[in-house]
């Protein structure tokens, strides 16, 4: 059975699970883009549902068999990990990486994110950390591995094993 | 120019050199499938040498740094220098490898005996950073993409701005 929730309702869940800059700085313009473009996918689903399935005068929901279901998490993690990349291709500013709409995003995702980041980094040692760091709100990296991207992966993934986050 | 094989042309009879080949340019997609040409306007073929593949393993400071194993950048989680101001600046930029003796000169022209880098900058921020190896080229790390060794200016564009500094110091044995 497949899930449809309302976009007011997983507007208030992104914004909840968002980052305390996502609407503010000088980025704040491009993360909110990004999420209003998932937003908007949302109500288009809500316009495509079938009359009277759709709880409410504002179309917010009900559980429904019904309507094709929204994207999946890792569905649209891995959009956005594509979106990050092609978007960086030759950037050098650690700056820029990581301010970069799509990578906000994918902190915006909140903390169901980090197994899909984890095994990530299992692909491809990358710069997760601030992600990983924003998500957990923890740290395991020693400082002495600053930069060294392998090393700080292997922080994260021996971190993530001990929590059962990815095998 | 350097060329690539498309394919063989002649009989099918088993022997195993060609009778005549097929050899077509070498295009900027097939050398950098992640990146948009139109970040680097300048990066024309005859204009760069591939020297690497892809790979995040450092970037282009610590490249020009002469590290392969680091990303340097004035961001938490990443190497800065110890006691080096920690802000993307042209200043910290130059401090940062004044800590490996480098010194501000006035351009890029090759001084036999000494190394040089340039910082790349748009406005005053610093975007990219290449260092000049003994034939003159330049060698560069371009994001999680390639070494090349290019032409000074063929990096110039939309993504690193054009060179803004130059620094100098002995060239090490």
């Amino acid at each position: 059975m497949n899930e449809v929730v309302s976009w007011k309702d997983e507007r208030k869940r992104i914004l909840k699970s968002a980052p305390a800059h996502v609407g503010r700085g000088p980025w704040a313009r491009e993360t909110r883009e990004v999420l209003g473009c998932r937003l908007a996918e949302h109500r288009k689903l809500a316009r495509k549902a079938p009359k009277g399935s759709l709880g409410g005068s504002q179309g917010a929901f009900a559980k429904q068999t019904s309507i094709a279901p929204v994207a999946p998490m890792e569905e649209q993690f891995l959009r956005l990990v594509d979106e990050w990349r092609s978007g960086i291709g030759g950037v050098s500013s650690a700056t820029q990486i990581i301010l970069h709409p799509a990578y906000q995003a994918i902190i915006g995702l909140g903390p169901d994110a980090i197994p899909l980041v984890l095994r990530e980094l299992t692909r491809r040692p990358a710069h997760w950390n601030w992600a990983l760091r924003a998500l957990t709100n923890q740290n395991p990296v020693p400082a002495e591995a600053a930069g060294n991207l392998r090393a700080i992966a292997s922080a994260w993934l021996d971190w993530g094993r001990r929590r059962h986050l990815i095998s | 120019m350097r060329l690539r094989l498309r394919g063989w042309i002649g009989d099918d009879d088993g022997i195993s050199f060609p009778k005549a080949c097929i050899l077509t340019p070498m295009g900027f997609k097939e050398d950098f499938p992640d990146l948009e040409q139109q970040n680097y306007p300048s990066l024309l073929p005859g204009t760069y040498t591939l020297t690497s593949d892809c790979t995040d393993d450092y970037n282009c400071v610590a490249w020009a740094a002469d590290d392969d194993s680091t990303c340097w950048w004035p961001w938490e989680g990443y190497f800065w220098p110890p006691g080096v101001t920690f802000e993307e600046s042209l200043a910290a930029f130059t401090e940062a490898f004044a800590t490996l003796g480098y010194e501000q000169c006035p351009d890029g022209d090759l001084e036999p005996g000494w190394e040089k880098v340039v910082i790349f900058a748009k406005g005053s921020e610093p975007k990219h950073v290449a260092r000049q190896i003994e034939s003159g080229a330049w060698t560069s790390k371009l994001g999680g993409s390639r070494d090349i060794e290019h032409e000074l200016e063929a990096v110039s564009g939309p993504y690193y701005g054009k060179p803004a500094l130059f620094l100098k110091r002995l060239r090490r044995l």
